[in-house]
């Protein structure tokens, strides 16, 4: 996902006057943007505080200002920068954070990605999405060209498979169906979506087929309440490889609120706290918190059992 | 406007300002008021119609809390109508205690110490990339260098020759409990910020005259002025008073201070 965003922005950067800041992070990805914009691209060595400062005084003169990084760098090294300098100044400024969840699993606990999108959903004025492929990235991107808000991506590392039909311009103001189903509801943000995908390859073999919604934007919330329309007889699934709190399962619980919903079972896998300390890879750490597509079919499974 | 006049005008405002709303900092805004009075006086010319303007020069109050006196200066300048400064830290105004870019002629809603440097550096950067003309000023307390911020900026300013960037610290050697000395030592704070390529110069932060000259030789990399201070200047039983961060003047102090001011502003 990140060379695709280097792609887009090498293309689009005149066009837009931006500029590209970095936290000295990007080795092999911002080649091209460099030769073709040596002008527009800024190291700002490794000092995420002051680069957001930096950035958003930027971005006072010139067109949106790109400002990457990886992780946690990103979000919680720099985020009352954020709230402050970007978001509450209102300012043309989209920070680019590449590594989400478990995306950098074997290098620690540091390097993992999952607290990020509560921090940054309580922010006010700031846009926040999750696109769980290069469909949704480019649809995400197209969002951000046209708008003046100030904005955070969360994208995976790289490789992350198609989930859409290739399309660039999918309508993202609302949660996107990626199937129709039956028995319930699955949720999720992001790139684990490979992983909701495998389940739903799973339970299909078994005769169980929900309804499969990705959500590539998470601030400001999509309104759910139309959605979900469970009538007690429905499961509702929601998956996030990120902690338990203030993410997605909290933010369509909140678009329910004041809306006549009657809420069926429903279930949430995410980031299990007490194993934070395990590292691995990827694929490793989604299986150890369960958060993986045989354990996402199995407990959607247990769910449609119960109902 | 001379920037004595403004001074004066300015040092009435924030008494009055302080003592109504009950608010505190008056120590702090006393000790940057010589330094805000330069900065806005005819000289550097910024205006209601040029603030915002890309090739004006900026400045940034990265020392928020003493706000009343970034206010009372754009008030006088006609940004406002003064009457608004009796809204200072009043429910439901917008004039509070730390400065709020909703205001005409604040740059940045600062508050969080070390917030303004950074920003100052983009700004500064744009415009030395785009061949605009103004420089850029940053008022930062001396408490507010603890911040990692200000060293990292610092490297990023000489990094990139930002030499239309000037910081001014008040220094008056105060910070929210005791001195700075005693709290995180700067000294040498002058060789601290040379050895990392920056020009600087040490000043009476009270002489209007000094101040002017300073700010306004040409750089040859970003600027640092320490312009040493005294807190609670020009009013006898606030200067060098730490509890004067914290208290406002009730009734008796408020026309005592305007008293003392009355005599030294007409010697």
């Amino acid at each position: 996902m990140r060379s695709a965003f280097a792609e887009w922005l090498t293309k689009e950067a005149n066009e837009m006057n931006s500029i590209l800041v970095t936290g000295d992070l990007g080795f092999g990805v911002f080649e091209e943007f460099r030769r073709v914009h040596p002008g527009r691209f800024i190291n700002a060595g490794v000092a995420e505080q002051s680069m957001i400062g930096m950035a958003s005084g930027l971005s006072t003169i010139f067109g949106r200002v790109f400002v990457y990084s990886i992780g946690n760098f990103a979000s919680l090294r720099c985020l009352e920068q954020i709230r402050n300098d970007v978001a509450y100044m209102n300012l043309r400024v989209t920070v680019v954070s590449v590594g989400s969840g478990f995306s950098y699993g074997s290098q620690g606990y540091t390097h993992h990605a999952i607290e990020d999108i509560s921090a940054l959903r309580a922010i006010p004025n700031l846009v926040l999405y999750s696109p769980a492929d290069i469909s949704e990235l480019q649809s995400v991107l197209t969002e951000v060209k046209g708008s003046d808000s100030p904005s955070f991506l969360r994208l995976g590392r790289g490789g992350e498979p198609m989930i859409h039909e290739i399309n660039f311009d999918l309508n993202i103001a609302s949660p996107l169906e990626l199937f129709s189903g039956k028995d319930g509801y699955i949720f999720f943000s992001g790139s684990i979506g490979s992983e909701v995908i495998g389940a739903q390859q799973i339970l299909a073999e078994q005769g169980i087929f929900p309804s499969i919604y990705s959500c590539p934007r998470l601030s400001p919330s999509y309104n759910f309440s139309d959605l979900i329309k469970i009538s007690g007889s429905s499961a509702l699934l929601v998956v996030e490889e990120h902690v338990g709190s203030g993410a997605l399962m909290s933010s369509i619980l909140e678009s329910l609120i004041g809306h006549d919903v009657n809420l069926g079972k429903f279930c949430h896998l995410s980031v299990d706290n007490g194993a934070i300390h395990e590292l691995g890879n990827q694929e490793y750490l989604r299986k150890l918190h369960k958060i993986d597509s045989v354990s996402i079919a199995k407990e959607f499974r247990s769910l449609v059992d119960q109902h | 406007m001379d920037s004595r006049l403004l001074a004066s005008e300015i040092k009435k405002l924030i008494l009055k300002m302080t003592h109504l709303s009950g608010a505190s900092h008056i120590g702090s805004c006393l000790s940057v008021l010589d330094i805000v009075s330069v900065l806005y006086s005819s000289n550097f010319d910024i205006r209601p119609d040029n603030w915002r303007d890309n090739k004006s020069n900026r400045v940034i109050l990265s020392k928020g809390h003493a706000i009343a006196t970034l206010y009372a200066a754009l008030a006088a300048k006609g940004f406002f109508p003064i009457g608004h400064l009796d809204n200072y830290c009043k429910n439901g105004s917008m004039y509070g205690g730390h400065p709020n870019h909703l205001v005409p002629g604040v740059e940045l809603s600062t508050g969080s110490l070390g917030h303004g440097l950074p920003y100052a550096t983009g700004i500064a950067l744009a415009k030395k990339n785009l061949g605009y003309p103004g420089l850029v000023f940053v008022i930062m307390s001396d408490g507010e260098l603890d911040e990692g911020t200000t060293w990292e900026s610092a490297l990023f300013a000489q990094h990139n020759n930002l030499t239309n960037l000037t910081v001014i610290v008040d220094r008056n050697f105060l910070q929210s409990l005791e001195s700075t000395e005693s709290t995180l030592s700067l000294e040498p704070l002058d060789e601290k910020f040379r050895s990392f390529n920056w020009e600087v110069e040490t000043i009476d932060g009270h002489d209007h005259m000094k101040l002017n000259n300073a700010l306004t030789k040409t750089q040859l990399s970003p600027k640092l002025i320490i312009a040493e201070t005294t807190k609670g200047k020009g009013v006898s039983f606030m200067e060098n008073e730490v509890k004067w961060h914290y208290k406002s003047p009730n009734q008796e102090e408020f026309e005592k201070a305007l008293k003392e001011i009355a005599n030294t502003d007409t010697l």
